[in-house]
C-alpha cells in the first residue's frame, strides 16, 4: 500500500474543539458523552443554576447569571435567559476564545437553553470560530408552550451557527423503550444526542482518506429547522459493514431507514483501520444505496483510523427539509412546521440544492463577526485551501449501479408512508384477490373488498 | 312420561367452517354441550352459500362428525342464517282503545302487534323474527303483555329481523336435502346474544359484535330488550385478502401471517422489525415489515368497528352500561380489544360461559359462540312458547334404533 499522507492542518485538532452545554439539557448531555471519543476536546457547562452546572468530566463552568438571576434558574423564561447570558458575555468571549469550532448544545425547550444559546453561539462567531448548533428539541408531552419557547429559540440559534443538527426528544427514544421510565427516556435522549456529537467530532477531527469536513456537514445539515436523521453503528469481524449498517439504521432518529428515502441530502461516513479493501467499502455503501432514495445527493467519506483496527464504523446523517426551512428571513421568522416526514417534492428539491450550494459556498472557518447571515460573497473572500482535497459529493447513484428499495431476495419491504417512487394504485384496475368477480361489497360507496390500507391512502 | 333431557342441534353454515353443536338441555334448565362437529367450509362467501354441492358436502362431514362426538343420531337442526342483506328495524304499532273498552284486552294486544309487525319491507325479503321489545300504555313502558290494565292508547315496539327470501330459502333447501328437518332459522347475532349476555347485562345494555370468516354481525341490547341488529359482509377472510393484495402474499401465507403475528393494539412495540414464516426446514419463507402488516389488520378492522358503530342507532353507544362482548374467530386477533375500546369507548369483553357445562376447553373458543348459542335459543324458545311441536317425538325418533323415521 502506498504510504498516503495528511496535510493536517485540513484536520481540525480536539484541542481546537469547544464543547458548550447550556442549560440544564446541554449539561446533562455533556455528563453522557464518552470521553474516549472526545478526548482533547474542551467542554464548558453553562447554567443559570449554579446547582445544576455540574457537568461531570466538564472543565469549565460558566455560572450565567451576571447580576440578573439570584443563582437560581430561568424559571422557564427565554428573555431571563438570554438577559442573563448578556451579561455573562465577557466570561464566554474568554472561554471559547482560541477555539476553531464551537459545538453550542442546549434543550431549546426551557428559559436557559431557549435564551442563552443564541447569545453564546454569537459571541462564539465573534470569536471567529465555526459555530455547529446541536439543538434538543422538547419531548411532544411537554407542552405546546415548550415547543413555542423551543421554536422561537430554533430560530434565533439557526441564525448564528453555520450547521445546526435538530435533534428531536420524541424521535429519539427507541420504540421498544416507548413503555420505559420517564427517567430512561430521557437518558436514552441524552446518550443519543451524545453518541451523534462523539460522531460529528470524528467526521471533523480525523484524518480523511475520502475527505469529509464540516463544510460537508453543513451542506447536509444546514440552518433549518427540519428533523435530522442519524444513525451510527460499529462492528468488527465478519460482515461486519453489514452489522454496523444495521446497527446504524435501527438507531431511532432514522427510523430503521424509511426516514432516509425522505432525505434530500444524505452524509455516509466510515470510520475503518487501514487494511479496508474497497471492495468492503464498495459493498457497504451499495447497501446504503438501498436505503436512500434515489435522488438523494450522497456526500460520502472515508477516514482511516488505525486505532479502528478490526472494526468499521459508519455514520449517516440525512436532514429532512421542507420548503419551510427556506423562507426564513430572520429571528422572527417562526416557522411551525410538523416534523414528521416531509415529501420531498421536485420544487422543493430545486429549492433545497440552491440553497445548499449556497450554504456549501459559505462555509468558512473565518467568518467576520459582523456577518451574522450566510453570505456567499464571505466565501469567495476567504478561499479554501486549493491543495486540499475536494470533497466527494456523489451524485445520485447510477441507475444501473443501484435499484432503489429493491433488493435481490424474495423479501417483502413495504413503507408505509412517501414511498415516493411508488405510483398510485388505481382503484379501477386493483385485483380483488379472492373477491375476484363478485359483485363491489358497496357500502356508503365505497367498496369493502378493497383492503382501506390502499382505499384510505387517497 | 317424566320430563326428560331434550338434545338440540344448533348448526351454523359460516364462511370459514361448518359446525354443528349438539347440546343437552336437562329438565332442571342446565345445558351441556354433547359434541361438536366441525369442519372447513367451502362454497360458502360472505356468509352466504354460493356453491351448494361444496357446501352440502360440508355440511354432511360436519354434521358425522357431531353425530359421532356426542353420540347421537340427529334429524333436526336450529339453523343460523347471515348475510349483509338481513337486517333489523325497530317499528312500533299503536292502538287507541274504543271509547268504551278502558280496560286493555288480550285482542287489543294482538292488534297492536299486528301494526307493529307490518313493516314496509322490500318485496322479496321474509320475517326472520318479530322480536317484542316492549310495550307501551298511555306512553308508559311496560314489559310485559298491558292485558287487563287500564289505558287509551297501546303501543307494541317490534324489533323485525328480515332478509331475502330466495337466500334464506336456500339454506334452507340446503338443510332440508341432507336430509335434516329445521326447528327453526334464527339470525345469527341474536343466537350469539343468547349466549354472551345475561340478563342483567341487557338491562344495563350491551353490544355483542361477532367477527367470524366472512361477516361481521352485530346486535344491540338496550334496556333489556334488543335495539338493532345487523351484519357487515366484512370479516376475517378480507383480512387475509388484504395481506394477499398489499404483500402479494399467496392466501395460505397471508392466513398465517395474520393468525401468528398480526396485532392491532395500535401500539408501536408490537410493530418494530419484520415479520417471518418459516417453511418446515426453518428457513425463512416470506418477510414482512411488522409496521405495514399489523397496520393493514388495524385499518380494515378499525373500519369494520366504525361501521357497526355508525350502524347503531344515535346516541346508543353512551347507553350501553354493560359493554362490548367481541366473539367470533377474528376477535382472537392480539390486540383487538384494545383496538375496540379506541373505536366504542366502552368496557370490552370476550364472552364468559357460566351456566353451561360440560364445555372442554376447546368449546370455550369464541369461535363456537354462535352454535352454542343456538342451543341457548332453543332451550330459551321452549321456555316461552312450551314444547316446539312434535319435538319429543322427533328425538324419541331419533334415538329409536330400529330406522329413522
Amino acid at each position: 500500500m502506498n504510504a498516503y499522507t495528511r496535510d493536517v492542518d485540513d484536520v481540525i485538532s480536539p484541542t481546537a474543539v469547544c464543547l458548550i452545554g447550556v442549560g440544564g439539557a446541554g449539561c446533562k448531555v455533556l455528563r453522557a458523552l464518552d470521553d474516549t471519543e472526545t478526548s482533547g476536546v474542551r467542554r464548558i457547562a453553562m447554567h443559570t443554576d449554579a446547582s445544576l452546572a455540574d457537568a461531570g468530566g466538564a472543565a469549565n463552568l460558566i455560572h450565567l447569571d451576571g447580576g440578573v438571576l439570584p443563582g437560581v434558574g430561568t424559571g422557564g423564561d427565554a428573555a431571563t435567559g438570554r438577559e442573563a447570558a448578556e451579561q455573562s458575555a465577557n466570561a464566554i468571549r474568554a472561554a471559547v476564545s482560541g477555539s476553531r469550532c464551537v459545538f453550542v448544545c442546549a434543550g431549546l425547550g426551557g428559559g436557559t437553553g431557549g435564551g442563552a444559546a443564541p447569545i453564546v453561539a454569537s459571541l462564539a462567531r465573534e470569536q471567529g470560530a465555526f459555530v455547529a448548533g446541536i439543538a434538543i428539541l422538547p419531548f411532544d408531552f411537554e407542552g405546546a408552550n415548550r415547543a413555542a419557547t423551543a421554536r422561537t429559540a430554533l430560530d434565533a440559534l439557526a441564525a448564528q451557527c453555520d450547521l445546526v443538527l435538530v435533534l428531536e426528544n420524541q424521535h429519539m427514544t427507541p420504540p421498544p423503550k416507548a413503555k420505559a421510565g420517564l427517567a430512561e427516556s430521557f437518558a436514552a435522549a441524552d446518550q443519543m444526542i451524545g453518541r451523534a456529537i462523539s460522531a460529528i467530532l470524528r467526521i471533523a477531527t480525523r484524518p480523511g482518506l475520502i475527505r469529509l469536513g464540516l463544510d460537508d456537514l453543513a451542506a447536509v445539515l444546514g440552518t433549518g429547522s427540519s428533523r435530522c436523521a442519524f444513525g451510527t453503528g460499529t462492528a468488527a469481524g465478519r460482515e461486519r459493514g453489514g452489522k454496523a449498517l444495521r446497527e446504524a439504521l435501527a438507531c431511532p432518529l432514522i427510523g430503521g431507514g424509511d426516514v432516509l428515502q425522505q432525505v434530500g441530502t444524505c452524509l455516509v461516513h466510515l470510520c475503518v483501520g487501514e487494511d479496508v479493501p474497497v471492495r468492503e467499502i464498495e459493498s457497504v455503501m451499495e447497501q446504503v444505496a438501498h436505503h436512500v432514495s434515489a435522488r438523494a445527493r450522497l456526500h460520502f467519506g472515508v477516514s482511516i483510523d488505525p486505532a479502528m483496527k478490526q472494526s468499521l464504523a459508519i455514520t449517516i446523517i440525512g436532514s429532512t427539509r421542507d420548503a419551510a426551512t427556506q423562507t426564513r428571513t430572520g429571528i422572527n421568522d417562526v416557522s411551525f412546521h410538523t416534523p414528521g416526514i416531509d415529501e420531498t417534492s421536485p420544487e422543493t428539491l430545486r429549492h433545497h440544492e440552491e440553497h445548499e450550494q449556497a450554504s456549501a459556498a459559505s462555509v468558512s472557518h473565518d467568518d467576520p463577526p459582523e456577518l451574522p447571515f450566510h453570505d456567499v460573497s464571505t466565501a469567495a473572500a476567504v478561499p479554501r485551501e486549493p491543495d486540499s482535497l475536494p470533497a466527494m459529493a456523489m451524485d445520485a447513484p447510477a441507475p444501473h449501479e443501484v435499484e432503489p428499495a429493491e433488493t435481490p431476495r424474495a423479501r417483502v419491504k413495504l413503507g408505509i408512508k412517501g414511498l415516493g417512487e411508488q405510483s398510485e394504485l388505481s382503484l379501477d384496475s386493483v385485483p380483488r384477490g379472492r373477491f375476484d368477480g363478485h359483485e363491489p361489497n358497496l357500502i356508503d360507496g365505497e367498496d369493502l373488498d378493497l383492503p382501506p390500507f390502499l382505499r384510505l391512502r387517497k | 312420561m317424566a320430563r326428560r333431557s331434550k338434545i338440540h342441534v344448533g348448526l351454523e353454515i359460516g364462511t370459514s367452517k361448518t359446525c354443528l353443536v349438539v347440546g343437552e338441555v336437562k329438565p332442571d334448565g342446565a345445558v351441556k354441550i354433547l359434541g361438536i362437529g366441525e369442519t372447513k367450509s367451502a362454497g360458502v362467501r360472505k356468509g352466504e352459500i354460493h356453491d351448494f354441492s361444496q357446501a352440502r358436502a360440508c355440511l354432511k362431514d360436519a354434521l358425522m362428525r357431531a353425530e359421532e362426538a356426542g353420540d347421537v343420531q340427529i334429524s333436526s337442526v336450529f339453523l343460523a342464517v347471515t348475510g349483509p342483506h338481513i337486517q333489523g328495524v325497530n317499528h312500533s304499532g299503536m292502538l287507541r282503545l274504543p271509547n268504551d273498552e278502558p280496560i286493555v284486552a288480550a285482542e287489543h294486544v294482538e292488534e297492536a302487534c299486528a301494526i307493529a309487525r307490518d313493516v314496509q319491507i322490500p318485496q322479496d325479503h321474509v320475517y326472520l323474527h318479530p322480536i317484542i321489545r316492549h310495550y307501551r300504555l298511555d306512553g308508559a313502558e311496560q314489559s310485559t303483555s298491558p292485558v287487563g290494565l287500564y289505558g287509551r292508547t297501546i303501543e307494541a315496539d317490534f324489533h323485525i329481523v328480515h332478509g331475502i327470501g330466495s337466500r334464506i330459502q336456500n339454506s334452507i333447501k340446503l338443510v332440508r336435502e341432507i336430509p335434516l328437518d329445521l326447528d327453526d332459522i334464527v339470525f345469527a347475532p341474536i343466537a350469539t346474544a343468547q349466549l354472551a349476555l345475561d340478563l342483567e347485562q341487557r338491562e344495563s345494555g350491551a353490544l355483542v359484535i361477532d367477527i367470524g370468516g366472512g361477516t361481521t354481525d352485530y346486535a344491540l341490547y338496550l334496556g333489556g330488550s334488543i335495539a338493532a341488529s345487523g351484519c357487515i359482509p366484512v370479516g376475517g377472510d378480507h383480512i387475509t385478502n388484504d395481506i394477499h393484495l398489499v404483500t402479494g402474499l399467496p392466501f395460505s401465507k397471508a392466513e398465517r401471517l395474520k393468525v401468528t403475528e398480526g396485532n392491532v393494539s395500535g401500539d408501536p412495540v408490537h410493530s418494530l422489525g419484520n415479520a417471518r414464516l418459516t417453511d418446515d426446514r426453518g428457513f425463512a419463507e416470506v418477510e414482512v415489515s411488522r409496521m405495514v402488516l399489523n397496520e393493514l389488520i388495524r385499518q380494515r378492522l378499525e373500519e369494520v368497528l366504525k361501521l357497526v358503530r355508525a350502524r347503531l342507532p344515535a346516541g346508543s353507544v353512551e347507553r350501553i352500561g354493560a359493554g362490548v362482548f367481541l366473539t367470533g374467530g377474528t376477535s382472537l386477533m392480539r390486540g383487538f380489544d384494545q383496538l375496540a375500546y379506541d373505536v366504542f369507548g366502552r368496557a370490552i369483553y370476550r364472552p364468559e360461559i357460566p351456566e353451561i357445562t360440560g364445555m372442554q376447553a376447546g368449546f370455550r373458543d369464541p369461535r363456537y359462540a354462535t352454535g352454542i348459542g343456538l342451543i341457548r335459543y332453543a332451550q330459551l324458545m321452549e321456555a316461552e312458547h312450551g314444547r316446539p311441536r312434535g319435538l319429543l317425538g322427533k328425538w324419541i325418533r331419533s334415538i329409536w334404533p330400529f330406522g329413522r323415521r
